[in-house]
């Protein structure tokens, strides 16, 4: 695809950034350095839970090559606050969530393996990773709880003093009677027992921060592996105390996938930003793989029961969920919002059920901390009601195509029990098209034909809805959150025609730099190539609130719609002023301003030029210049939504699964460049597939994590995975400017479902838990055999 | 890691990266990926992983594919290295390779694009017109969180249809191993050396050494390159028998000639040893060193009856493994020199391999004679590889009805139980390999 030609909405545009990174040019923050950088290395506690009797660092401090070892009590003593979780939830009794202090290195006590006990300042890294060896911390090793299932038990460790039984918070939502009169009525009940696994987002750029002072301006400058550098610097300024604002910069270069992990203001990046004034000298700090494992924000980790209350033709009438959720043994930026308000406000699915009622537990546990990763709470939802569902058309001999359709929701606005309000969408549609995609209807001819094989094979459905676009503000705000979640933009045209677009989304692999020069080209009228992106550095760009919850579509996108149309109203007028005709009779077409019915007009490149020499029109009434800016607040969330179907054969002689085929179709309502999207929903599936056949994050009963490397923590690999036939259904969006809905987590959260509703179906039991390896299938294959044997 | 005064080829010397001379520095202990930035800058290659699982760290280096933390740099004196930022400069018959990787959303953040070119380059270079499987097979050592391999895949296909047009494919001649200057070019060199540093770890293709090139606060492990020792490289059919040198990488093993009609299933087990950057570096010796329980070679060797060669003896391969199980926490004093293999018998190597890349978690091998003898080796089922009592008897009960437990009892080696498998699911498994052996029972 041509560069210099306008590329229309729709279009598979060449992504502006790949050249950038075949060419080897991507900058990652480990490949920048400052002149003059030490670097950090963070000693971490060996132990779950242990009490820091004493830190001695003076041996340490005494080793070649080393500027210096700081702790805990240095930073207290500078005055810094802890880190920080930006959304209060309170549990059922009003009482607000039992937040224990989180402090970016430990003071008194270390909470779970990796905790951060010091920090050690060098001239190389492998010099401060000797000196590590050499500080000396005097332990006094407590009883830990790693295990959530154990964590709220009566006379147990206590992580923190605030939360009794190690309970944040005991919350719920929806109609506790209401639901308690439909089970009453239920023909039958349908109930599951789940759990959700803990995954590690392991992004391939592991996190990196450099932290530079300049005592000159007495300002910060932080690089850091950041998904969105206006929140971390508000929360590093706000609550953390660096320093105000104005004199800290947050600058998120290229960033190697995020998936949530890089939301969140860790230790890590906030000790790096602090140091350098402490010493003098810019600091780095590049995380290894290993200390990734340990450290950075894992998702998941839910056991929940669900009971399902249908009437006798298989429609639901209630549905009463209760969940606990691990939140690790700190509370993580964003971390208490995921398994309620993310995930309960999800629990309709795509059906219309009268009565809901969920009640969750949050709590600590000697782990590491747990937060959003791709989906955050709705692929829990998702998987919860697409298993429970099909489990339920299991019981009643339904089949689970028709279980679905005849409790889809079909118009159209739809309140659900739980908050959301779902505003378009046609489930009915993409159930169609996923089925004749998947060529349903011949399953039992290749099941059977499989059979003769010796392969079981299965086919699961899952059909799945999200809320994006994140969020109304005010709506949240009620609901909790400490910030607002709208987006900034603004659109800078230059005197030459040029664009520069300042957007507060970040991009981290999602290609924004090409979708968002693509909607300014195609309204515009000019050569993508003459527009820039401009994001990730909090001194170049408004505030913004960055990029998840696939809302840089939805919400960001919005944003510079909303300037663009700044934009050309301003233009409109200069445009009437230098054509001497009256501004009504201004069209704006292909990039040219012309006096309806006449052939006179202007290019817009001739507009932005009178917008800066500013000789033809009165400045009086019109300021000089073409920059506009807005901020954009959604009125709703959007909700993507849409059916895979999976279908597997599994080897029972050794419990191998393989993926023989895999439809999604997907409505993401109007989408601005497909290949960006089919790329989104690839990687979504490929997560979503790993959460189900292989990823586990595992810790034994002393807290030490099991799956601390690759050789443990299995990630999907090419052979791992199927051809995925994608398809797309479409309805618009009705609360935002260009119907957009957002594709960003949709494989993740829809894949989990249907490759378990799919072995579940192969194998003839529901009992098949995440990661189902193939030594558990193999399992379960074996006690079929023995179960038909027995009948 | 710190310097040491032990290191391999402790000279210093040079290293040409990107067609640019930079000097290396003695007694340098660094991996080449730990290198490079410090020494050149930011270049493509990037630490993405603990150590050889990923690939985003890859360069090619002497015209072969590695994971550049791999490698440690001081053996690199006089070698030439490329990383993707160079192929962009200069892609010559890579172009369409190149442009087909830069095709849109092929990648999306793009930290791990050095893994996939350059693992495309070598299969292309092995197999110019590559199946969606064996495109997927390449692939398996490396990772990439954000794509789902899929766009990759395709891409790949792309270049291999349209450089298979092109008048040559970029078939150049094979790389010649290269060696730094100081490293022994004789067995009894090499001994010498070892002599003076007892513990020293033999360096080849180091790629089970990728866990100790890691620095820690421990002492550094002393190394001692021998690659350049031209008789451990070696394979030739001598009567009746096939001599594999230690030295040759798992890639040579699996396309030489002579083994591939000798003894065709040990080229097949070495073509699917680790992944592609594993097997162009990765060597024999080596496996038999670090893979000694799981891995595909100590079965095959057993069940063969082949003899290993160390400077100064000859041990039965059962022997040798068993003595390795004793002593796996030391790296071993002896230099490997290679096997020797009878090659009268009918084989049959079956493994079973979920994970990609990974060894097998159970792979059996069955060795029939004329005479109708049979041997029956197994790895990865017990806690060390071992050759089957009775193996006719064992085949028939494993196709009969036998129950496991039964069968286990004839086994008479306790299964391993760990994380990765219980020992109930190992029997399962070593059943169904041993039920795939071509042999018919006696
Ligand atoms: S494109 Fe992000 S890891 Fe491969």
């Amino acid at each position: 695809m041509n560069a210099s030609v306008v590329t229309p909405i729709g279009a598979p545009v060449r992504r502006k950034e790949d050249h950038r990174f075949i060419t080897g040019k991507g900058r990652y923050t480990d490949d920048l350095s400052r002149p003059g950088q030490a670097h950090a290395y963070f000693l971490r506690s060996p132990y779950a839970h242990a009490r820091i009797r004493a830190i001695d660092t003076s041996a340490a401090i005494d080793m070649p090559g080393v500027v210096a070892v700081l702790t805990g009590k240095d930073l207290a003593q500078d005055g810094l606050g802890g880190l920080i979780c930006g959304w209060m939830i309170h549990s059922k009794d009003g009482s607000p969530m039992n937040a224990g202090a989180h402090p970016a290195l430990a003071l008194d006590t270390v909470r779970y393996v990796g905790d951060h006990v010091a920090v050690i300042i060098a001239e190389t890294l492998n010099a401060a990773k000797d000196a590590a060896a050499a500080v000396v911390v005097d332990y006094e090793i407590l009883p830990a709880v790693a295990d959530l299932a154990q964590a709220q038990a009566e006379g147990g460790p206590v992580i923190h003093d605030v939360a009794p039984r190690n309970t944040v918070f005991e919350w719920e939502l929806g109609d506790k009677a209401g639901t308690e009169a439909a089970f009453a009525r239920a023909a039958h009940v349908t109930a599951i027992d789940i759990v959700n696994n803990r995954l590690a987002p392991n992004p391939m750029e592991p996190r990196a921060a450099i932290g530079d002072y300049d005592a000159g301006d007495d300002a910060f400058t932080l690089w850091t592996t950041s998904q969105n550098p206006h929140v971390a610097r508000l929360v590093l300024s706000a609550f953390v105390g660096l320093a105000p604002e104005n004199k800290l910069r947050v600058i998120a270069p290229d960033v190697g996938g995020g998936f949530g992990s890089k939301i969140f203001i860790y230790a890590e990046e906030t000790v790096c930003a602090w140091a350098s004034k402490r010493v003098g000298r810019p600091v780095k700090w590049t995380c290894e793989r290993g200390e990734a494992f340990l450290c950075d924000a894992h998702g998941r980790d839910h056991i929940t029961r669900g009971e399902l209350a249908l009437d006798g033709e298989g429609r639901i009438l209630g549905f009463r969920v209760k969940t606990t959720a691990n939140m690790g043994a700190y509370l993580s930026t964003f971390s208490s919002c995921v398994p309620t308000y993310l995930y309960a406000t999800l629990l309709s699915g795509q059906y219309a059920i009268p009565a809901i009622y969920c009640e969750v537990d949050a709590v600590y546990t000697n782990t590491a901390p747990v937060d959003a990763y791709r989906g955050a709470g709705r692929p829990e939802a998702t998987f919860l009601v697409e298993r429970i569902i099909d489990k339920a058309a299991r019981e009643l001999g339904m089949d689970p195509a028709e279980m679905r359709r005849r409790n889809f929701v079909t118009a159209f606005p739809h309140q659900t029990p739980v908050i959301m309000c779902y505003d378009a969408g046609d489930y009915g549609a993409s159930l169609d098209k996923a089925l004749a995609l998947a060529d349903y209807t011949g399953f039992p001819a290749r099941k059977a034909e499989a059979e003769r094989r010796g392969r079981l094979r299965g086919i699961g459905l899952s059909a799945y809805i999200e809320a994006c676009g994140i969020a109304p503000s005010a709506a949240v705000g009620s609901l909790g959150a400490g910030v607002g979640l709208w987006e900034s933009a603004e659109v800078r045209v230059n005197p030459t025609g040029n664009v520069e677009v300042l957007t507060g989304s970040h991009s981290h692999g999602q290609g924004h730099e090409t979708t968002f020069a693509q909607l300014v080209s195609a309204r515009l009228g000019i050569p993508i190539d003459q527009v820039s992106v401009v994001h990730g550095d909090t001194d170049k760009v408004q505030f913004g609130m960055g990029t998840y919850g696939s809302r840089s579509g939805a919400v960001g996108m919005s944003a510079i719609v909303k300037a663009l149309d700044k934009v050309e109203a301003k233009a409109k007028k200069i445009a009437a002023h230098v054509l001497e005709a009256s501004e009504g009779d201004i069209e704006f077409k292909d990039g040219r301003f012309t006096v309806a019915g006449t052939d006179r007009g202007l290019a817009f490149a001739e507009v932005a030029l009178n917008a800066y020499v500013a000789h033809k029109f009165p400045t009086s009434e019109i300021e000089p210049g073409l920059k506009e800016g807005a901020f954009y607040d959604p009125s709703n969330f959007t909700f993507p939504a849409g059916c895979h179907v999976c279908e597997l054969e599994v080897d029972p002689e050794t419990g191998v699964t393989q993926i023989v085929n895999w439809v999604a179709v997907d409505d993401f309502g109007t989408v601005i460049n497909p290949m960006i999207v089919e790329g989104q929903v690839h990687g979504g599936i490929a997560q979503g597939v790993g959460q189900a056949l292989m990823e586990r994050v595992a810790y034994d009963n002393d807290g030490q994590l099991v799956t601390g490397s690759y050789m443990d923590y299995q990630m999907p690999r090419a052979e791992d995975l199927p051809s995925f036939t994608l398809g797309l259904t479409e309805t618009r969006c009705p609360s935002n400017p260009l119907g957009m809905k957002g594709c960003g987590e949709a494989g993740a959260i829809a894949a989990p479902p249907a490759v378990i509703n799919a072995l579940t179906d192969a194998l003839g039991t529901q009992d098949i838990s995440m990661p189902a390896t193939p030594a558990k299938l193999w399992a379960v294959a074996q006690a079929r055999v023995t179960r038909r044997a027995a009948e | 890691m710190q310097a040491t005064a032990t290191s391999p080829a402790g000279a210093g010397g040079t290293l040409r990266v990107n067609g640019r001379d930079v000097a290396l520095l003695p007694d340098d202990d660094r991996t080449l990926l730990e290198w490079l930035p410090e020494a050149v800058g930011p270049v493509s290659a990037r630490s993405a992983c603990d150590g050889a699982h990923c690939g985003s760290c890859a360069v090619v280096l002497d015209g072969t594919p590695v994971k550049s933390c791999t490698v440690p740099v001081a053996s690199l004196d006089g070698a030439e290295m490329r990383t993707l930022d160079a192929y962009q400069q200069e892609a010559g018959a890579l172009a369409p390779l190149m442009e087909a990787l830069a095709g849109p959303s092929v990648f999306q953040c793009g930290y791990c694009r050095s893994a996939f070119f350059f693992a495309a380059k070598a299969l292309l270079e092995e197999t110019p017109e590559p199946g969606r499987d064996d495109i997927q097979a390449a692939f398996a050592g490396l990772l990439c969180r954000c794509t789902g391999y899929q766009a990759i895949v395709s891409a790949v296909e792309g270049a291999a249809r349209a450089m298979a047009q092109a008048a040559h494919a970029p078939h150049g001649a094979k790389p010649v191993p290269r060696v730094s200057a100081h490293a022994p070019r004789t067995v009894a060199a090499a001994c010498a050396a070892a002599q003076a540093r007892p513990g020293a770890y033999w360096l080849a293709g180091g790629q089970h050494l990728v866990p100790l090139l890691q620095h820690s606060a421990q002492a550094e492990p002393s190394l001692l390159e021998i690659a350049g020792i031209a008789e451990l490289g070696r394979i030739e059919v001598v009567g009746d028998r096939l001599f594999v040198g230690a030295g040759c990488t798992h890639g040579q093993i699996a396309a030489s000639e002579p083994v591939r009609s000798a003894l065709p299933d040990l080229a097949g087990l070495a073509g699917k040893v680790g992944d592609i950057y594993v097997r162009a570096r990765g060597t024999l010796g080596g496996a038999m060193v670090s893979a000694w329980r799981n891995g595909s070679y100590p079965s095959f060797l057993m069940a063969t009856d082949a003899d290993v060669l160390a400077a100064g003896r000859r041990t039965f391969a059962l022997d040798w493994f068993a003595e390795r199980a004793e002593n796996r926490d030391r790296p071993p004093a002896e230099l490997i020199l290679g096997v020797e293999i009878p090659t009268h018998w009918q084989v049959s190597h079956q493994a079973f391999r979920p994970r990609p890349a990974r060894p097998a978690l159970v792979s059996v091998t069955g060795a029939r004679d004329v005479a109708g003898d049979l041997r029956i080796a197994v790895a990865g089922y017990g806690a060390r590889p071992f050759l089957v009592r009775d193996a006719d008897t064992l085949l028939a009960a494993a196709r009969g009805s036998l129950p496991d437990v039964e069968l286990a009892a004839m086994l008479d080696v306790l299964p391993l139980d760990d994380g990765e498998a219980s020992g109930a699911y190992r029997l399962a498994i070593l059943r169904q390999l041993l039920q795939r052996l071509p042999f018919h029972g006696a």
